[in-house]
C-alpha cells in the first residue's frame, strides 16, 4: 500500500467516523423531534355519545358478580410495599370462600369484588388485576413484585438515546416511565381491554390533579369531563399517573378538549349542587371541581400526579359512591334505593408505615430533609385515618336511623297497632381495614419491621412474600372480617393463615 | 348528610331524583319505599309515561328524619287531561305542604 493510499484511506476513514457522527446525531435530534407520548383522543359521539359507552360500571356484566353483595376493595400508595400488600390481600379474599346456603358450593370472596379503587402502588395490582384476573396469580409476583422497577426506570433515564427524547418539551419521565410499565408489565393493553372484558370489578386508578388538589380517576365518567375517549389510552400510562411521586417521576398530562362540542351537557346534580353551597358545602365543592373541567377557565391541559397526594389509601372516590346517590357510576347508595344492594363490604389494604423520628429527644430543629419527608406524609397520613372514620360513621349513622325506625315500629305496634310511613332497606355494611396496626403486640419486632419499610420500586423477593404473609394473615383473622363473613354463611371458618417464622426471622433479624 | 325522602304517586313508577333513576316509589305491596338522599336541592320526577304534574320538581331537600321522611308529591293526571290537584314537597310532621 503505498503513501498515498494510506493517506487516502485515512480521510476516507475520518470522513466515514464524521458521517457516523453526523448521522447519529441527526438520530438524536430526530428522536428528540418524534419524541413524544400519544395524546389522549377527543371522544366523538358518532362512537358513543357522552355518558354511555366507554369503561363505566354499568357496561360491566352482572351476571356472575351481582350488586346484592357489593363489595369494594381500597388499595394505598407505598411502592411495591404497598403492590405486594394488596397483592396479599387479595390471597386472603382468593382463600376466604363461604356457602350461600348449605347446599351450594363454595364460592370466594374475591369472585365477589365489585370495585377496586386505588392509588400509587396499589395501582400496579389492581389493574394487573382487572386485565388478566386469569393469570393474576401465576405471573403477577415474578412480573412486577420481584422486579427491579426503580433500578430499570434508573437504567432507563439515564440511557444516552433517552436523554434527546427527555430533552423534548413533549416527552418528560413520566412517560418513559409509562412506556417501560406499558412494555414489560402491561403488554400494550389499553382501557378498551376492560371495556371488551365486561368483566367486575371495576377498576378505579386514581391519580392526583395538581391545580384542584383533588382526586382524578381513569374512567369513562371522568374523561367525559374532558371530552375525551378514556378507551384507546394505555392501562400504563393510568398507573403511570397514579404512582406519579412528585420530584421523582414529572406529572403526567392530558389533554382538556376545552373548545371541543363533544356532546356533553352538564349533569343535573351539578347544576343542583352548585346553587347550594350553603346547604350541601362538601356537595359543592365536588360539582365546583368537576365543572372546572368544562367552564370558562379554559384548562387546556391536565396534570397529574401521584394518587396518593390527595388520597393516600384509595378512599375517597368509594367514600362518594357510598354515600352519594349522584355523582359516581357506581353510587352504592343509588343501588341501595334501586333494591339491588343487600349487603356492602369495603375492605381497604393500607400499607402506611410509621417514622420513628429522633427530633424528639434533640433540641437542635429538624433539618431540612426531615421537614420535608414530614410535609409529604404527615398530613395526608392524617387525612387518611379520616377518610376511613368517615366511611365507619357513615355505616354507623345509617344502621342507627335504621335501628330507630324499627324500634319505633316495635313501639308504635304495640301502643296503637299502627305502621310508620314508608319502608327503609336494611343493608348489611360492614368496614374492614387491614394494616400494619393490626400485626398483634406479641409481634411487636414484626410490626415494627414492617412499619420501617422503605417506600420504593424494589424489595428483595424475601420481604415481598413475607408483606404478602401478613397481608392474608391480618384479613383472616380481621375479627371485623369475620363478622362480615360470618353474614355471609352463619359459623364461618377462615382458612389457615400461619406466618412462616423462617421468613419473618430473616426479613426481620433481632 | 343523609336524608330520607318518600315520593308519593298513585302507580308504581321510577323516582328520577336529578335525572338519576333511584328505584320504585312502592313495593308490590304498594308500601312507600323510602330513598335516601343527598342533601341539597334536588330535581325529582318520574320515569316513564308522563301522565303526572308538576312534570318536574325542584325541592330543598334537608333536615329529613327516618322516622317521619320528607315526601314528595306528584299527582297522577287523568285521561281526559285533567288535573286534580298541586303537587309538592314536605316533612309530615311539619308546615311543608305536602298532599299525602
Amino acid at each position: 500500500m503505498t503513501r498515498a493510499m494510506v493517506g487516502q484511506a485515512m480521510a476516507m476513514g475520518r470522513a466515514m467516523a464524521m458521517f457516523r457522527g453526523l448521522a447519529a446525531l441527526a438520530a438524536a435530534l430526530l428522536l428528540a423531534g418524534c419524541a413524544g407520548y400519544t395524546v389522549n383522543p377527543k371522544l366523538t359521539t358518532e362512537k358513543y355519545g357522552v355518558g354511555k359507552g366507554g369503561y363505566r360500571y354499568e357496561n360491566l356484566s352482572k351476571v356472575e358478580n351481582t350488586d346484592a353483595l357489593f363489595v369494594v376493595l381500597a388499595f394505598s400508595g407505598g411502592g411495591t410495599r404497598a403492590a405486594a400488600f394488596s397483592y396479599g390481600l387479595m390471597e386472603g379474599l382468593r382463600d376466604a370462600t363461604y356457602k350461600k346456603d348449605p347446599a351450594a358450593d363454595p364460592r370466594s370472596l374475591l369472585a365477589d369484588v365489585d370495585v377496586i379503587s386505588s392509588v400509587s402502588g396499589g395501582s400496579f395490582t389492581a389493574a394487573y388485576y382487572g386485565l388478566f384476573p386469569d393469570r393474576f396469580f401465576e405471573d403477577f409476583e415474578p412480573r412486577v413484585l420481584d422486579r427491579d422497577i426503580q433500578g430499570d426506570l434508573i437504567g432507563l433515564a439515564l440511557s444516552p438515546p433517552n436523554w434527546f427524547r427527555l430533552a423534548s418539551p413533549a416527552f418528560d419521565r413520566i412517560d418513559l416511565a409509562a412506556e417501560y410499565y406499558d412494555r414489560e408489565i402491561f403488554d400494550q393493553k389499553t382501557f378498551q381491554a376492560l371495556v371488551d372484558g365486561k368483566r367486575k370489578p371495576y377498576i378505579v386508578l386514581n391519580a392526583t390533579d395538581m391545580t384542584l388538589g383533588r382526586r382524578f380517576e381513569f374512567t369513562q365518567e371522568q374523561f367525559d369531563f374532558l371530552c375525551s375517549d378514556l378507551s384507546p389510552v394505555t392501562i400504563a400510562r393510568a398507573v403511570a399517573a397514579s404512582s406519579a411521586f412528585p420530584g421523582l417521576l414529572s406529572p403526567l398530562t392530558l389533554k382538556n378538549y376545552v373548545d371541543v362540542k363533544c356532546g356533553f351537557k352538564m349533569p343535573t346534580w351539578i347544576e343542583g349542587a352548585l346553587k347550594s353551597k350553603a346547604l350541601a358545602a362538601r356537595r359543592y365543592v365536588r360539582a365546583r371541581d368537576l365543572w372546572t373541567y368544562r367552564s370558562d377557565e379554559k384548562r387546556q391541559w391536565i396534570h397529574l400526579l401521584d394518587g396518593g397526594l390527595s388520597d393516600n389509601i384509595g378512599l375517597r372516590g368509594p367514600f362518594v359512591a357510598l354515600t352519594s346517590d349522584t355523582g359516581s357510576s357506581w353510587s352504592v347508595k343509588q343501588r341501595i334505593n334501586q333494591g339491588n344492594v343487600e349487603r356492602v363490604m369495603v375492605i381497604t389494604a393500607n400499607a402506611k408505615t410509621k417514622s420513628r423520628p429522633k427530633w424528639d429527644q434533640e433540641q437542635a430543629a429538624p433539618g431540612l430533609f426531615d421537614v420535608l419527608g414530614f410535609v409529604s406524609t404527615g398530613p395526608m397520613d392524617n387525612f387518611s385515618f379520616d377518610t376511613v372514620q368517615l366511611i365507619t360513621n357513615a355505616f354507623e349513622q345509617r344502621q342507627q336511623a335504621w335501628k330507630a325506625r324499627q324500634s319505633c315500629r316495635r313501639m308504635l305496634k304495640k301502643q296503637c297497632g299502627g305502621d310508620l310511613p314508608g319502608k327503609l332497606a336494611p343493608v348489611a355494611l360492614r368496614a374492614v381495614e387491614i394494616s400494619f396496626d393490626g400485626i398483634a403486640d406479641h409481634r411487636l419486632r414484626l410490626r415494627l419491621c414492617m412499619e420501617a419499610l422503605p417506600t420504593n420500586f424494589s424489595l428483595p423477593a424475601q420481604t415481598v412474600d413475607l408483606l404478602r404473609q401478613v397481608a392474608r394473615h391480618l384479613l383472616l383473622t380481621s375479627p371485623k372480617f369475620h363478622d362480615a363473613m360470618n353474614d355471609l354463611e352463619a359459623g364461618w371458618e377462615p382458612p389457615e393463615s400461619a406466618m412462616d417464622p423462617d421468613l419473618i426471622a430473616a426479613v426481620c433479624p433481632r | 348528610m343523609n336524608e330520607f325522602v318518600i315520593v308519593k304517586f298513585a302507580d308504581r313508577r321510577v323516582v328520577l331524583v336529578d335525572d338519576v333513576p333511584q328505584g320504585y316509589n312502592k313495593d308490590e305491596s304498594g308500601k312507600d319505599l323510602i330513598k335516601e338522599l343527598d342533601t341539597g336541592n334536588r330535581k325529582f320526577a318520574l320515569e316513564g309515561e308522563n301522565n303526572y304534574t308538576p312534570s318536574e320538581q325542584w325541592v330543598e331537600v334537608k333536615d329529613t328524619d327516618p322516622i317521619d321522611p320528607m315526601k314528595v308529591v306528584f299527582q297522577k293526571v287523568s285521561d281526559d287531561g285533567d288535573d286534580p290537584g298541586n303537587g309538592g314537597a314536605g316533612n309530615g310532621n311539619g308546615p311543608g305542604n305536602g298532599n299525602v
